[in-house]
């Protein structure tokens, strides 16, 4: 079967590859959906480091069960769609013992430590699976991406009476959105691009700043009455816009970051002092699967605006290399296996 | 939300159960919220024992809310059960679980079933004795949706009941019946799954109510479960619900309380 290789930075290649056998407590998994994510952006630009080449592409899946291995419970059958939690972690190191594996020290993600989904047939252990009988397959395959956004408004503690900026409408900044929506926050959203506004508005954020056009301290402080976002998410992992959430954040406000900053950031650190902000990481997700697919069921997610462009796994490098050159709009590729 | 809630025992003829708090409400009530916790799991002898105004006041006062009430007295202090082999007797059980379905559903909290559903004597062939049971547990999970709350059903470790010991079983059996919830209790888990979190993960929705509690029966942090695989299990079955501290009150109960929302706040903060 043909499998979509990211074989060194800037380069991809379609290979043939051995189909794989469901082993004690895996599932074998037909693959309908990839999303590309902005890690493999990375990984295909050389700016990833723990991007390991050559590798099978794809953890962003919406599948269907083909076969259950020996051991694998009644819950699953097959036929059922499903998406998978593509994260393996090393069960023994303190995050691990500590019940949060999102921030274990040797994680392995697929498509960036271990073989991907951009192929036809994967296997997965069947306690990394999750089904929906009303989410499509594309819908699946945006489960996992809007789980780093929930996962990054869990941490600050999103509430009804937050006033939540999310700076970065990328997928990621969206899942954030959304979360905080749901929660009941009023919500603005942050980007440069007029598309990604539209699509945050139609996610439910109450307002929307765009900063190539608006001044973004001036804006911010009059939407929130003078005091500032009482949560900023940031989705970016620019210098500028990490300190401009330390900056822009309330007093005693938190300030999230979800964003992988590639050089180092210099802050004016009394303000951290001075308005004794919490300043939280935030990585991967954490138990938010179920969630999410709980409110993708619920339809309200602009999922058709969010998928600009579905590709054939031929297509695949080609549109990675095109995403690479103008990232700007684009909020996810996917990649249709049926294609 | 997953939240912390703590368990109030009010009966001292069980002096010795796994229970933190032991004072009266409006002692241990105000302990709770201090510390932090956002319900209380309580253990009366009857549903008429505690004045529900005053538990309604102190809730209201301390912003608690009341998580899950126990049915163990109907047992312990009147020998009722779910499987007696005597249909009166049985009978006798559904009316005093009723009863505590009534005064928890009053403040939206579902009523446990563990030690109610008894042992099945030698003499009974057990699929008597489940039928029994699933008479019971039919008609007490129709009157407490009746009131808006689930039942909860508990599964027990093997030196407490010989019903169902493995969430797995005690799934094939809820499932035929409406309204009836799991409990995963963490200290009767430890010592009957093969694995914790897989016991967790296949249960998935069914579970309902959680007792927080080390392999020991202590305020978790004193034992030797491992806790984080079993944190996150229950965190991708999507709970939502209360992380309810059933344990011994050792080394006393202000300190296993204390160590209770340490925890708490380690695992799922
Ligand atoms: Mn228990
Ligand atoms: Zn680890």
């Amino acid at each position: 079967m043909k499998a979509l290789v990211l074989t060194k930075p800037g380069e991809t290649e379609v290979r043939e590859i051995e189909p794989p056998r469901p082993a004690e407590g895996e599932v074998l998994l037909r693959v309908g959906m990839v999303g590309f994510c902005g890690g493999d952006l990375n990984g295909f630009r050389g700016l990833f480091e723990l991007q390991e080449y050559p590798v099978v592409l794809g953890h962003e899946v919406g599948a269907t069960i083909e076969q259950l291995g020996n051991g694998v419970p009644e819950q699953f059958q097959t036929g059922m769609r499903v998406t998978i939690s593509p994260y393996k972690n090393c069960g023994k190191c303190l995050s691990c013992r500590r019940g949060k594996p999102n921030a274990c020290v040797d994680n392995r993600t697929m498509g960036v430590r271990r073989p991907g989904a951009m192929t036809r047939y994967i296997t997965v252990p069947w306690k990394d699976v999750f089904a929906s009988d009303s989410l499509s397959l594309k819908e699946l395959a945006l489960v996992e991406p809007l789980t780093v956004g929930f996962h990054a408004a869990a941490r600050g503690r999103v509430g009804k009476a937050d006033r939540v900026a999310v700076i970065g409408c990328g997928i990621v900044g969206m899942g954030a959105v959304a979360a905080s929506v749901h929660s009941g926050a009023e919500v603005i959203a942050v980007d440069i691009d007029d598309s990604k506004m539209a699509i945050a508005r139609k996610t439910g954020a109450a307002h929307t700043i765009n900063t190539s056009k608006t001044n973004l301290h001036e804006a911010l402080l009059e939407i929130t009455h003078g005091d500032g976002p009482d949560v900023i998410i940031e989705a970016v992992g620019n210098p500028l816009t990490y300190r401009a959430a330390v900056d822009e954040v309330a007093y005693t406000g938190r300030v999230v970051y979800i964003g992988y900053a590639k050089k180092p950031v210099e802050f004016q650190t009394g303000e951290f002092v001075k308005k004794e902000i919490e300043i939280l990481g935030s990585r991967n997700s954490l138990g938010d699967f179920p969630n999410v697919i709980r409110y993708l069921e619920g339809g309200t997610f602009p999922v058709d605006d969010v998928v600009s462009r579905i590709v054939s796994l031929d297509e695949g490098g080609a549109a990675l290399a095109a995403w690479s050159q103008n990232p700007g709009p684009i909020t996810k590729i996917m990649m249709d296996l049926e294609k | 939300m997953i939240s912390p809630c703590v368990t109030i025992a009010l009966v001292p003829e069980i002096k010795t159960g796994p229970w933190i708090f032991w004072e009266p409400i409006e002692v241990s009530i105000p302990k709770a919220a201090a510390l932090g916790f956002q319900a209380v799991e309580l253990f009366t002898a009857s549903a008429d024992a505690l004045n529900a105004d005053l538990l309604r006041k102190q809730l209201d006062q301390h912003s608690l809310r009341l998580g899950a009430v126990g049915t163990g007295a109907g047992k312990v202090l009147h020998g009722l059960t779910l499987t007696n082999p005597d249909a009166s007797i049985r009978a006798r059980a559904v009316d005093f679980i009723t009863d505590m379905i009534a005064f928890g559903a009053a403040f939206h909290a579902p009523a446990i079933i563990g030690s109610m559903q008894g042992v099945i004597p030698l003499e009974v062939e057990r699929e008597r004795a489940l039928a029994w049971l699933a008479d019971g547990l039919a008609l007490l999970g129709q009157r407490a949706e009746d009131q808006g709350v689930p039942l909860i059903y508990e599964p027990l470790n093997r030196y407490e009941t010989n019903v169902f010991n493995r969430l797995e079983d005690a799934s094939h059996f809820i499932d035929q019946l409406c309204n009836v919830v799991l409990l995963a209790d963490l200290f009767h888990m430890n010592i009957e799954e093969a694995s914790v979190p897989d016991a967790i993960r296949k249960a998935g929705g069914r579970i309902g109510h959680v007792h927080f509690a080390d392999s020991n029966r202590g305020p978790v942090g004193t034992g030797h479960i491992a806790m984080g695989e079993i944190v996150t299990a229950l965190r991708e079955t999507g709970y939502n619900k209360y992380i309810s501290a059933e344990a011994l009150p050792f080394p006393n109960p202000d300190e296993a309380a204390a160590m209770t929302i340490r925890s708490f706040r380690n695992y799922f903060g």
